[in-house]
């Protein structure tokens, strides 16, 4: 197969507005196409795309692939994964990156089957081999897996907020490709209907924009967290979560921090019963202060934290709640 | 309805340890486990099955041993399994896995729906089920919250981060689900008891006609290049004392940069 070396970025958009993680990503593939002198092309789906264009087209991207049909209004796994498959296999670019969100991770495995390449889930990381390969850095429980794809296009999701947010000012091409949903291969055989969107009623947890988090693990148990959530209001922060906490169904998936989660970057984070691994870690940027409370004194995460305490965190929480609340 | 679960049988991650000396997860011995989303798989396609009639086919593909997770789901009330299992698969990358399910399932009698778990707790890529349905060319629906057949439309809810889309759909079909969707059932020793005399197929490279460069490792197109261990930190400052003065020593840390007050300072 030709590769024409694009690099592209599969575009995600809420009620017409772009979400953070494609410009994250738009930011990773401009760089990467600086390292080859290669363009960067978004796709684009949605019921009104032109404003998304120009937008796009000013941050920098060369080439927008847009689809625009009012079915295309809300997520559709079966019609979004044809129209980006079908893009690729016209156009052929060289990488794909996509956001590891709902969508993302939905379209990413359906379109790399269709055109028979490799895909990593969730990097945290991606950058160029000096011989031009896709460097993809999954985390997992014993540390980081590097992956090369041996298929052209090399596809990677990325989780959200782990790669900076850049301040994207140098105009790219901007040259628009307007594609009709009708002269797509396989069009008619889309069989899934969005019906409704029923939008959330709870107001969503922000734990990205939190300065301070209390991070509860699998050793927080079953019946803690009321304990956690008031820590976490006395010092004017949110609860977060690790995977198993969240399985368990402890704590809503929203609050999950790390792998298929959130990234936070919080001036203090508490972890509670949370042993450390990178699946976990990974979505940890930077605290200014970092404390650990354990039982297990040979848990990975003393590696990691400012400040650790050995301890039953049901001693230490209601004195630390007192205290703080106290000061109020 | 003939319904078909995809069953991975991962290893039980309360008792993965590190090995402290190479820093990598120590793999002999770990008992194995039904992957926890996929029994909330196999509880809704019993469900559905209960309500609409038909029939449950527990599928996977993985070593022998795998034979004892299908059997578990044979035991909550499947009514037959089948196992893809060959030295050949061992490796593989997502879409291989997947090509070798397709492959099982075209062994099978005609299906209507296919339910696979979210994501597997050893590598949670939750890449499979899509790349199952693409390949089976079949509308397919990920973090599935409800699902439900009336007449000739299958109504499928799916949670996104922002609420739940609502779709329609034709079947065929395949769904994922995560653990939030249904209260998995327990074995009850009636169904134990009739499990063993359910049908339980193996099939190998060659009883599933496949080629040794289209699965396992060969057929992957992702290769691991490099395993980055798990760096080891500065290591904490340790606090010590009775809970009042850890507590204390806590708190005045949190005041030092200028938390813990509420709204800041």
């Amino acid at each position: 197969m030709k590769i024409n070396g694009e690099i592209w970025v599969v575009a995600e958009q809420r009620q017409g507005k772009l979400i953070r993680i494609t410009l994250e990503l738009l930011g990773r593939a401009l760089s990467l196409a600086a390292e080859t002198e290669a363009d960067v092309g978004v796709v684009i789906m949605g019921n009104k795309t032109d404003s998304l264009c120009r937008e796009l087209a000013q941050k920098g991207a060369d080439r927008l692939y847009c689809v625009e049909n009012d079915s295309l209004e809300h997520f559709n796994p079966e019609l979004y994964s044809r129209i980006v498959s079908e893009l690729a296999r016209e156009y052929k670019p060289r990488i794909i990156l996509l956001g590891a969100t709902v969508q993302g991770s939905a379209v990413s495995p359906a379109v790399a089957a269709k055109l028979g390449s490799g895909l990593t889930a969730h990097c945290c990381e991606v950058s160029l081999a000096k011989q031009g390969r896709l460097l993809q850095v999954v985390p997992s429980l014993e540390g980081y897996y590097v992956f090369v794809s041996h298929q052209y296009p090399e596809m990677a999701t990325i989780s959200p907020g782990v790669l900076p947010l850049l301040s994207l000012e140098k105009a790219g091409k901007g040259e628009i490709v307007q594609k009709e949903l009708s002269s797509l291969s396989g069009y008619q055989d889309v069989k899934t209907k969005v019906i409704s969107l029923k939008k959330s009623e709870k107001p969503a947890v922000s734990l990205e924009d939190a300065e301070v988090i209390v991070a509860g693990g699998a050793g927080v148990g079953s019946d803690g967290w009321a304990m956690l959530h008031e820590l976490a209001e006395v010092l004017g922060g949110v609860v977060g979560a690790t995977r198993p906490a969240v399985d368990e169904g402890w704590i809503d998936h929203e609050r999950l921090i790390g792998q298929s989660g959130k990234s936070v970057s919080p001036r203090l984070y508490i972890a509670v019963g949370i042993s450390g691994d990178p699946l976990h870690l990974s979505g940890l940027r930077e605290p200014e202060m970092f404390f650990a409370i354990n039982k297990n004194p040979k848990a990975t995460i003393f590696q990691f934290a400012d400040y650790g305490v050995v301890a039953d965190y049901k001693k230490i929480l209601p004195l630390l709640i007192e205290t703080a609340g106290r000061k109020l | 309805m003939e319904i078909i679960v995809c069953i991975k049988q991962v290893p039980d991650p309360e008792h993965l340890q590190l090995d402290p000396h190479t820093g990598t997860i120590i793999r002999e011995g770990v008992p194995t486990i039904i992957n926890a989303a996929d029994k909330h798989a196999l509880e809704l396609a019993l469900q559905l099955r209960q309500k609409n009639g038909g029939r449950v086919t527990a599928i996977s593909m993985g070593p022998p041993s795998a034979a004892e997770a299908l059997k578990e789901a044979l035991a909550m009330g499947a009514d037959m399994a089948a196992l893809a299992s060959d030295r050949a698969f061992a490796g593989a990358d997502t879409l291989a896995t997947s090509a070798t399910l397709v492959a099982l399932i075209h062994k099978l009698k005609p299906f209507d729906l296919v339910i696979c778990g979210y994501s597997s707790l050893d590598s949670g890529t939750a890449q499979v089920g899509p790349q199952v349905a693409a390949i089976l060319r079949i509308p397919f629906f990920t973090a599935v919250q409800k699902a439900d057949k009336s007449a000739d439309i299958f109504q499928v809810e799916v949670v996104m981060e922002d609420g739940n889309l609502v779709y329609e759909t034709t079947l065929p079909a395949l769904l994922t689900v995560g653990r939030r969707i249904n209260r998995p059932r327990g074995i009850r020793l009636s169904e134990a008891k009739k499990a063993r005399s359910k049908e339980l197929l193996t099939f190998d490279l060659q009883s599933l006609g496949l080629t040794p460069d289209t699965v396992g490792g060969k057929g992957s197109k992702l290769s691991m290049v490099e395993k980055i261990p798990l760096s080891v930190g500065k290591g904490a400052e340790m606090i010590i004392g009775e809970p009042e003065e850890i507590s204390g020593v806590i708190y005045g840390k949190i005041r030092n940069i200028g938390l813990g007050i509420q709204g800041g300072i």
